[in-house]
């Protein structure tokens, strides 16, 4: 079952001078036809200016498509009626934490989305502890979110989501300003999520060793999906994707380091097969090779 | 110097006060102004001397922390001080020049100083030992009547916890704004007061942007998070009196009688 369905959706930026003439028109995203599967794990890639941050505010009707529909979880996002429980369903964590935690303490932040629902006092205070408990953050639920580190924030916008029980969560590159450590404890969550809970999971993000936990990447390129030289999507699994790093570079992206170094290594002669996605992958590649050699 | 405004930021700790009802606490502190301004006798500054400091042990903030929001008014502080010490009329005790310090003028300056001292703690204490959400949610409902004569209560609580939130934010944005700024040879000492306000705009152009643009960040995400104003908006923790809040009420007339009645007692 598809959880998110997009047909035939042009979305443009207008800029338009102070007497509201028009002065420039941008298409982010022309003519993109795309559908995403309930319980599944997609990575969006693509560089700046791709259209991967519209479609992200297309999905829970931020924007709404100039043509074309998105319907989400059954709901036409260009019905203004539904745009409430739209949100509802499917949540959005942005990149930068501080500008999206509302409240001073981290359960009142949390407690934001389900209050704004309407939600009974008792059901939010169930929601908030269960959620802070199964993010790990209970120790922090009284604390002010100025005190903590950036992935910890981030996890906080992602309980914040979470309390409002929904069925898919778009987080548009939300590791981009944490530090290593930080985008390690926000990415468990978000895999501990959709492997246990099945929420549906639209993972945006600059960052290809992201991608390589993926079920299914997709290659946004000037406001559409990527075509590779024989005119065919750039939409698969991290394993399809990653084996052709040429069509990638053609689109400015480059390939996880590992599957970077095992194609070197493979071009200077070694017998190992594209796609290796992961340090274990190689090093039992390179094991198999060095025990038959001996 | 910027890192000194505990004005509107929150302590966490457990305590009575952390736990009364931000209504009881707004009033608390409304009648501990008015008291300031309706007493002019020691006693009636010896019982808000003890009724504050009463308050801050029951609060369990350390006092330091509590008195650090004093080193942003010193400044007013000393103005005020210095006009009722010189320019009251009365017995004088010395005479430099012009000036002239008489004895009513210093009872009156010392009495202005603990005055201006006790607001700033009696209102730090408020909003140290509240969070700002609940402190607006008070604010909301003991304001909620002014929403019938079309003045937006809930829209304006929202915008005020929203600022409180991002006080710390901009703060340590400005700090590294300035330091920034110092790094590629700006100066902010040196000069006249109009060359030192001209320093300022370079500090204040990239702070507004800065700002702006987190504001539009932070509506985006309030949106996506189903904000849709006031109205079907429940709480997590809706405000309802305890009786401690009740013992708090009767505590504050009481001290609001005393302090009353302290007036006419010097």
């Amino acid at each position: 079952m598809n959880i998110i369905k997009a047909a035939g959706v042009v979305y443009k930026y207008t800029l338009r001078d102070e007497e509201n003439k028009l002065l420039e028109t941008h298409t982010a995203l022309e003519e993109l036809d795309l559908e995403i599967e309930k319980g599944s794990f997609v990575c969006i890639l693509g560089h700046n200016g791709s259209g991967k941050s519209s479609f992200a505010r297309l999905i829970n009707a931020l924007n709404v498509p100039d043509e074309g529909t998105v319907i989400v979880s059954g709901m036409n996002t260009s019905d203004p009626g539904e745009h409430l429980k739209i949100r509802g369903k499917a949540g959005m964590v942005f990149q930068n934490p501080d500008n999206q935690i509302v409240a001073n303490v981290v359960e009142e932040d949390i407690a934001f989305g389900p209050e704004n629902l309407g939600v009974p006092s008792d059901e939010i205070l169930r929601r908030v502890r269960e959620v802070t408990e199964r993010l790990g953050l209970g120790m922090f639920r009284l604390k002010s979110p100025g005190r903590l580190s950036g992935g910890q924030k981030q996890r906080v916008a992602i309980a914040g989501i979470l309390a409002m029980k929904p069925e898919c969560i778009v987080l548009d590159e939300p590791t981009a300003m944490l530090d290593p450590s930080g985008r390690k404890y926000v990415l468990e969550a978000v895999h501990e999520l959709n492997r246990r809970e099945g929420i549906t999971i639209i993972l945006i993000t600059h960052n290809m060793e992201e991608a390589v936990d993926a079920d299914r990447i997709i290659v946004f390129d000037r406001g559409k999906i990527a075509v590779d030289s024989c005119d065919r999507p750039l939409d698969g699994t991290p394993r399809e994707i990653f084996s052709r790093p040429g069509e990638l570079k053609a689109h400015s992206l480059r390939v996880p380091v590992i599957t970077e170094l095992a194609d070197e290594l493979r071009k200077a002669g070694l017998d190992i097969p594209g796609g290796i996605l992961t340090r274990q992958e190689l090093e039992e590649c390179l094991t198999a090779l060095y025990s038959a050699k001996a | 110097m910027l890192k000194d405004i505990t004005l509107g930021q929150y302590y966490p700790a457990d305590s009575i006060l952390h736990r009364l009802d931000p209504r009881t606490k707004l009033a608390g502190t409304m009648i501990f102004l008015i008291s300031l301004f309706i007493t002019s006798s020691a006693a009636g500054y010896v019982l808000a001397t003890a009724a504050l400091a009463g308050c801050i042990k029951m609060s369990r903030v350390p006092f330091g922390f509590i008195t650090r929001g004093l080193k942003a008014v010193f400044i007013l502080l000393m103005i005020s001080v210095s006009f009722n010490m010189f320019f009251t009329d009365g017995t004088v005790l010395l005479r430099i020049g012009l000036l002239k310090i008489t004895a009513e003028g210093l009872k009156l300056s010392g009495f202005m100083a603990l005055r201006l001292i006790y607001l700033v703690i009696g209102s730090s204490l408020m909003t140290l030992t509240t969070t700002p959400t609940q402190l607006t949610d008070g604010l909301e409902r003991s304001l909620g009547f002014l929403g019938r004569v079309g003045i937006p209560v809930h829209d304006i609580a929202m915008m005020m916890s929203i600022a409180l939130r991002f006080i710390p934010i901009l703060t340590e944005e400005t700090d590294k704004i300035i330091k920034a700024q110092k790094a590629r040879g700006a100066d902010f000492e040196t000069g006249g007061l109009i060359r030192k306000a001209k320093a300022m705009i370079p500090i204040l152009v990239p702070l507004f942007i800065a700002a702006f643009r987190r504001a539009a960040d932070l509506a985006l995400a309030m949106e996506a998070r189903c904000y849709n104003g006031g109205e079907g908006r429940t709480k997590m923790k809706p405000l309802v009196y305890a009786h401690r809040d009740r013992a708090a009420y009767i505590a504050m007339v009481l001290y609001l009688l005393l302090m009353t009645a302290s007036r006419f007692w010097a």
